[in-house]
């Protein structure tokens, strides 16, 4: 093979090598890209599925918690005063579990849970005083504040399970 | 001592509450009405001074969990006085729906009716008027 030869084909390879270097940048680059919409798709559907599965939670505890107040009520008229305190409690750890896992919940609504979790709080006190007074407590009263409580937190309920 | 930001704490909370922007609302204990915010509540009550015959305000901050924070009573500024009393009452009408009734029965009466026109006065009696 004469000098001029080797030289063309040198040239050819090493045009070559420079092409097939580029093409694999870019399939390298398409690869990465693909990868990591990939990854961000499925960081999305965890996320979307993470935030559903909390939805269904919170539907869950809200369900919870309006059969726990219509059960406070009933045990109101019952009069079965010794019983509540714990009740009471639990209402208000739901209400709280409610709370925490909705942060980005409407100003309103938080408001609600925190003044619903505050009356829980005080009428737990106020049966709690009545218990040790030797006093009937209100049970009008009390079903009252329940039963606006109920109607107030049906209506957020609603808006949960209304959402898309 | 009190934090002073209690004073600007009754100041807003009157403002609003006069205007009908804090929603208070009764408690299961009696004389005590709550207003609840997105993280905290306030809740206000009165109780006698066995020393004085006058009554004490108290306002309470609950966390989210309905802790107490933290309370004022009107002694912690005595010249807040007034206006402690002042949220108490608006408190209490708000809580008790008082203000609502109140606004329902007057809209139930109607708006102001004019006033009856006052009958025209009797002409003066001049000296032309005088036959002699």
């Amino acid at each position: 093979m004469d000098g001029g030869r080797l030289i063309f084909w040198a040239a050819v390879a090493s045009i070559a090598g420079v092409a097939v270097s580029v093409i694999g940048f870019v399939v390298t680059i398409i690869g990465v890209w693909r990868s990591r919409s990939t990854a961000e798709q499925a960081k999305a559907a965890a996320r979307e599925a993470r935030q559903g599965i909390l939805e269904l939670e919170t539907i869950q505890d809200f369900t919870a918690v309006t059969t726990t107040m219509e059960e406070i009520k009933r045990l109101h008229r019952a009069s079965a005063w010794a019983v509540l305190p714990d009740r009471y409690t639990a209402l208000r750890k739901l209400l709280g579990a409610i709370l925490a896992a909705n942060p980005d919940a409407p100003d309103d609504q938080k408001a609600l849970l925190v003044g619903s979790i505050n009356q829980f709080r005080v009428m737990e006190n106020a049966v709690e005083r009545a218990l040790a007074d030797k006093t009937a407590p209100d049970v009008v009263g009390l079903n009252k504040i329940v039963s606006q409580k109920l109607d107030k937190l049906n209506e957020v309920l609603l808006t949960f399970r209304l959402k898309p | 001592m009190a934090d002073p930001k209690f004073r600007t704490l009754i100041h807003k909370l009157l403002e609003r509450s006069k205007v009908g922007k804090v929603q208070w609302e009764a408690t299961a204990a009696e004389g005590v009405y709550q207003a609840a915010f997105p993280q905290y509540s306030v809740k206000i009550y009165s109780r006698p001074n066995p020393n004085v015959q006058a009554l004490d305000y108290i306002l309470e901050v609950a966390d989210d969990e309905g802790q107490v924070i933290d309370e004022i009573t009107d002694t912690d500024f005595p010249d807040e006085y007034n206006n402690m009393r002042d949220l108490f009452n608006c408190a209490r009408s708000i809580g008790l729906g008082l203000d609502r009734a109140l606004e329902s029965i007057l809209a139930a009466l109607g708006p102001d009716e004019p006033p009856p026109a006052e009958p025209p006065e009797p002409p003066g009696i001049t000296d032309e008027d005088v036959p002699f």
